[in-house]
């Protein structure tokens, strides 16, 4: 954890790692298989995108492998842990030290101020009332709203709930951060302002972020890109690194 | 610490409103029920407890003060035998039909003829001291003040009691009766009005023991004489007891009552637990993303609990406000209510249990609170 630049070290273990999942849903009597085996590796300290067409079971896989959810078969490890036979409360409890999550809507209480809709998390975590305050200002600071920690969600601009939301995650300090269509109710610069922090985030905090979309502005902040159809991943490139990921994935299988 | 719960019901009380109207609703509901029974179950023993005799006579089988039949004197005698006994008088009861010019018809009333003397033992908690020996007048009778307009007459007017003669000479308050209209008259009064033809006999002999607490004692000693009669020996709270028994089980007003509060209770449980499910659901999203950051179901369960708790606390502050305001009018209207404090405690529980359940209930509402549901 001390080198900068991870992805330009050759061997950087991945922080999630998902073999051969699979998730159908029964929709009536009709089967409809959402993932079919699908393996992936998302290394740490980076923004990891997945992108494709709507309904491609990108949210799905993305609940599965972070604790939301249970796959019908596959194992996910997450920071070495296995998530596969976790029960619910044990799921719980790994996702409260170790993930945050950013939504589509914001998910804001709309009888809480912005600084308290962060606090709030860490208060489940244990957190003295102090250093709650203190870490959701700091959170706060880093996405640019301590001005509004004392505005209701009906007094924020989309833009800035998201943000608020981020803050939320943030304030967890948590090692891996996902993010489900985070832009995708927001106007083009609300979108690259949010994203833009996800990035950072990634590379200051050295979090594992992993974001889902079918925003194609997005491609272009990523690090990595997987471009998911039909519960399968058909490509996956890196936008700004000499980094060779499918030479890096035949390198880590051994831990799969 | 932020308390979700509690800054929710702040900012946003209108939310939360029904569900404490329904608290409140159920609450004044159940309190006003509950002192009405208790002042109407007050009423069948009030001959006994606001009378300070120790022992009870009479015929044997009695369930009520008002279903007595009328003893011998011989019993007289025998407590007057008995050394631990200081003072024995008779109580006379029939029933009887007064009319006034102001009613139509008769109404039917309770005649009770005690003792007009300064040392008379049956309402001496109920009767001024200075009203006892106006009863002394033949044909005086004092009644409750709240019966005046039933009884179609004033204080000092003139009555028919099966038609004989009756003057109110004063009034009362706290003795209105049940199905009918207490009139307190002397012993010989009540005897003259009706047509008992016995003036040796009475529904009921009562006595002053020198230590009250030995009335078990004093009973066992007095049972068993047959040649005194036909009689049975009741102490007071134990009389008063099976008067108001009698009252709850014979007449259905116990049962009146329990349906009642279970509707009550039921139709609060309903009424609070929908508008706090509709609550919690309308902030299922928020609940979903909290749990997917890490807070346990318990923890969100807790959460609406503690709302719950909340309305509860202040759903009983309202009723018990709105009750208390109830209470004085029925007072002022002599109506007979009553509220002792264990009667308040157990309705607080009740209240406050009303709104737990409740929240138990509402936390169904969490259901919708998966946060997989987020990711779509
Ligand atoms: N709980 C569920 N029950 C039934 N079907 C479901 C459920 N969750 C997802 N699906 C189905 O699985 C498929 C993939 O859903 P998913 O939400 O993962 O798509 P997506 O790639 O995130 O789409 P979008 O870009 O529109 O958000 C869809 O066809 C959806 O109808
Ligand atoms: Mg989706």
């Amino acid at each position: 954890m001390d080198q900068p630049h991870p992805h330009r070290n050759p061997m950087p273990a991945p922080a999630l790692v998902a073999t051969d999942i699979s998730k159908s849903f029964i929709s009536g009597i009709v089967k409809i298989q959402v993932l079919n085996k699908l393996s992936l590796s998302v290394l740490p300290a980076e923004l990891t995108l997945i992108a494709g067409p709507s309904g491609c079971g990108k949210s799905t896989l993305l609940s599965i492998m972070s604790g939301l959810q249970y796959s019908d078969g596959g194992k996910v490890v997450a920071l070495g842990e296995d998530l596969t036979g976790a029960s619910m409360g044990e799921l719980e409890k790994f996702r409260l030290r170790h993930t945050g999550f950013v939504f589509q809507g914001f998910n804001l209480f709309t009888a809480l101020t912005a600084i308290e809709q962060v606090e709030l998390p860490l208060n489940y975590l244990g957190v003295g009332k102090h250093e709650a305050h203190e870490r959701a200002l700091e959170a706060l600071r880093e996405v640019d709203l301590s001005h509004r920690a004392n505005q209701f969600p009906a007094e924020l601009s989309g833009g800035e709930k998201q943000r608020v939301a981020i803050a939320r995650a943030l304030a967890k300090k948590p090692q891996l951060l996902f993010a489900d269509e985070p832009t995708s109710a927001l106007d083009a610069s609300s979108g690259s302002t949010v994203i833009n922090l996800l990035h950072k985030i990634a590379r200051e905090h050295r979090t594992t972020v992993l974001c889902v979309s079918h925003d194609p502005r997005l491609i272009q902040h990523a690090d990595r890109v997987l471009a998911m159809e039909d519960g399968e991943i058909r490509r996956d490139w890196r936008t700004e690194s000499d980094f060779d990921i499918n030479e890096h994935l035949h390198a880590t299988k051994g831990i799969h | 610490m932020v308390s979700l719960a509690r800054k929710s019901l702040q900012r946003e009380w209108p939310r939360y409103l029904p569900a404490v109207l329904a608290i409140c609703f159920a609450g004044v509901m159940l309190f006003m029920q509950a002192a009405l029974m208790l002042g109407i179950f007050g009423s069948a023993a009030v001959y006994v407890t606001k009378s300070s005799s120790d022992l009870w006579v009479g015929y044997p089988g009695t369930q009520s003060v008002s279903q007595g039949r009328a003893i011998s004197a011989d019993v007289e005698t025998l407590l007057r035998m008995n050394p631990n006994i200081t003072a024995v008088e008779p109580m006379q009861w029939v029933d009887g039909d007064w009319r006034s010019p102001h009613t139509n018809g008769g109404v039917s009333v309770y005649v009770i003829g005690i003792n007009p003397n300064q040392d008379g033992q049956i309402f001496d908690q109920a009767l001024d001291a200075s009203l006892r020996p106006l009863l002394l007048e033949p044909g005086a009778v004092i009644v409750d003040r709240a019966d005046l307009g039933q009884l179609g007459v004033e204080s000092g007017s003139r009555a028919k009691i099966d038609g004989k003669s009756v003057h109110v000479v004063a009034t009362t308050t706290g003795l209105r009766a049940l199905g009918g209209v207490n009139v307190i008259s002397s012993v010989e009064t009540a005897c003259q009005l009706t047509s008992c033809n016995d003036k040796n006999r009475a529904a009921y002999w009562v006595a002053k023991l020198k230590d009250p607490k030995n009335a078990a004692t004093v009973r066992s000693q007095l049972l068993g004489k047959p040649a005194f009669g036909t009689y049975d020996i009741w102490s007071a709270s134990e009389f008063a007891q099976r008067s108001q028994f009698y009252f709850l089980l014979d007449t259905g007003a116990g049962g009146a009552f329990l349906l009642m509060t279970i509707i009550v209770v039921g139709v609060g449980l309903v009424v609070a637990s929908q508008a706090l499910i509709a609550v919690v659901i309308s902030s299922a999203r928020e609940y979903a993303t909290l749990n997917a950051l890490g807070a346990g179901m318990a923890a969100l369960r807790r959460v609406v609990l503690e709302q719950a708790a909340w309305i509860g606390g202040i759903g009983l502050l309202f009723s018990a406000g709105v009750s208390l305001l109830l209470l004085m009018l029925a007072h002022s209207r002599d109506v007979s209510v009553e509220a002792p404090p264990a009667m308040i405690m157990v309705w607080a529980g009740v209240v406050l249990g009303i709104a737990m359940i409740s929240g138990l209930w509402a936390m169904r509402g969490l259901l919708r609170a998966d946060p997989a549901l987020l990711l779509r």
